[in-house]
């Protein structure tokens, strides 16, 4: 799947990956990824253009507007945990490779 | 509801009237996320957010629209191309961009002629032809040639935006001096 992994982006998928089947609003996702609405929000739709989330609206509380959630699609979910490892076996294998080369 | 809540209601309602049929649904989602932000002024900057976020997907859709109509007025259209319509659009946008980049600091520095003339002539400089050609052509068109060069790998549309209108202005000129 075609899709740029920018640090946001990055940002936004481990923050679903903490409580997968969650359903998260918008401002709180702001806050646990520290992205500004104007970041979060184009990042948010690519994600649901490419069928990685899905979404929903919530009944609000009374006298409040209803809340637009989001979530992983199954697919969203096997990207990102696909994603994580690569980025883990990366990790971990950059100092060896520097010890490799002295 | 004190005055920042209200502007920022206010600009993403305005949003909303502008928001296309594609983005219509997050316009929505982004004006409700509005009456859970708990603080006057945190709702003013996610309405910022929003509003932004908002007029940049506006802007794509309409470049995408602007590319499509192009490519159908030229009848140069091909699947291939079709399907890489989106990508074309952004770039469309893109040169226009930077041609309206250009133009804008060209309009600019059009205006200040009169002030930059006036600075010149505080240190002993005349008003000619020349001088206002080395003290507001010029310095345009290198400013505009090191904003391409800058924007080059980032940004390659915007950058051709600007060398176009940048290579039209000189044109401009040459034509202006070789009538002189």
């Amino acid at each position: 799947m075609k899709l740029k992994l920018s640090p946001q982006t990055l940002l936004i998928l481990d923050a679903f990956l903490d409580h997968p089947a969650e359903w998260k609003y918008g401002y709180d996702l702001s806050r646990s990824t520290g992205l500004k609405s104007g970041t979060l929000y184009p990042l948010l739709m690519r994600l649901a253009e490419r069928k990685l989330l899905e979404t929903a609206w919530e009944t609000g509380e009374p006298g409040r507007p209803p809340r637009h959630i989001y979530r992983f699609t199954p697919e969203g979910m096997q990207f990102a945990r696909d994603n994580r490892r690569s980025r883990t076996v990366a990790q971990v294998g950059q100092p060896i490779l520097h010890e490799a080369r002295g | 509801m004190g005055a920042p809540r209200n502007l920022a209601r206010r600009l993403l309602w305005a949003a909303l009237q502008l928001a296309s049929p594609g983005c219509r649904e997050w316009a929505e989602a982004m004006a409700s996320e509005l009456e859970y932000i708990e603080g006057e002024w945190p709702a003013l900057f996610w309405a910022l957010g929003c509003t932004t976020a908002i007029f940049r997907r506006c802007l794509i859709e309409w470049g995408a629209q602007f590319g499509k109509q192009v490519g159908n007025l030229l009848g140069i259209r091909s699947i291939k191309e079709e399907n890489k319509m989106n990508s074309t659009g952004k770039k469309t946008l893109g040169v226009l961009s930077g041609a309206g980049i250009a133009v804008a600091l060209g309009v600019c520095m059009f205006f200040l002629r009169d002030v930059i003339g006036d600075m010149l002539l505080a240190v002993g400089i005349q008003k000619s032809m020349w001088s206002h050609f080395f003290s507001v052509i010029v310095p345009t068109e290198v400013v505009l040639i090191i904003v391409a060069a800058l924007l080059w790998k980032r940004r390659a549309p915007v950058s051709v935006g600007i060398l176009v209108a940048c290579a039209v202005m000189a044109l401009h000129v040459a034509v202006t001096l070789a009538s002189h």
